[in-house]
């Protein structure tokens, strides 16, 4: 079974002011010119923008105006947390679930904790439809895949 | 994704973008099968399950090897580790430009 990447990192400030600068001042912060579409075509975004509401999306503004989606917003809480429907560079369809939660900590620090995840839902909702391997590349990292080669590697 | 920093890991996203594909990945992920025993799961034809074993070895998420007159296909696993650690170098590189812009924040302050 594939673990879902969890990651902490524990920042000064209060949850407010990491939640605001995590989503509204994305554009301040995110490593575009590593990780983004127009990174991928050899450019820069203009920038990131995260609409920080249920039903919202985040996206990046490329070099040549367009809008590249890299999430919908399926939850969020200011100041607690969001969940994302996440896939860059991908059809809707085909995302996989990022969850970010903040936590106030010792020392007026945040705790930030993310989880990647999202491929274990696909997999069970394929597995209802049997037979159906549309539930996306997330399943291409999936428990199933990954237990088969877990499975292999023990015999 | 099409994140740049991608070069090893591209093409195999790449490849399991196609549907088809990623179903006759899954099959030899669940072990290996000559060409004709893929065919047999689905509905596409012989050569075009060739097609797609020839995209996903090229792809490295696939290898053959020489079995009497039939090749048999199976699943590297080591390519569903690279795709596994492109995500976690991923979000360890997001969290920690994250951290170090909320320090730098914390001093303007």
């Amino acid at each position: 079974m594939l673990d879902p990447i969890c990651k902490t990192v524990r920042v000064p400030g209060s949850p407010d002011r990491a939640f605001e600068i995590f989503t509204r001042k994305i554009a301040d912060w995110w490593p575009v010119e590593e990780f983004s579409v127009s990174a991928g075509q050899s450019g820069v975004p203009i920038t990131v923008v995260f609409e920080v509401s249920t039903g919202g999306r985040v996206y990046e503004v490329m070099p040549d105006g367009t809008e590249s989606t890299w999430a919908e917003v399926l939850e969020c809480q200011t100041g607690e947390g969001f969940v994302l429907n996440w896939h860059p560079g991908r059809d809707a369809s085909e995302g996989t679930r990022v969850s970010v939660a903040f936590a106030a900590s010792d020392a007026g620090t945040t705790e930030v904790t993310l989880v990647h995840d999202g491929w274990q839902t696909l997999g069970d909702q394929a597995e209802k439809v049997h037979g159906n391997y549309d539930g996306g590349w997330a399943l291409v990292l999936g428990v199933h895949f990954v237990g088969v080669f877990e499975e292999q590697a023990a015999e | 994704m099409t994140y740049a920093n991608l070069q090893s890991v591209q093409p195999k996203f790449t490849a399991l973008a196609d549907p088809t594909r990623r179903t006759v990945f899954e099959i030899v992920a669940k072990g290996p099968h000559p060409v004709t025993r893929i065919a047999a799961q689905l509905s596409v034809s012989r050569p075009a399950v060739s097609q797609h074993l020839k995209v996903l070895m090229d792809a490295g998420l696939v290898t053959r090897r020489p079995s009497g007159r039939n090749n048999i296909y199976q699943a590297e696993p080591a390519s569903i580790a690279d795709l596994r650690q492109y995500l976690d170098t991923l979000w360890s590189e997001v969290l920690s430009r994250f951290e170090a812009e909320m320090m730098k924040d914390g001093k303007d302050a």
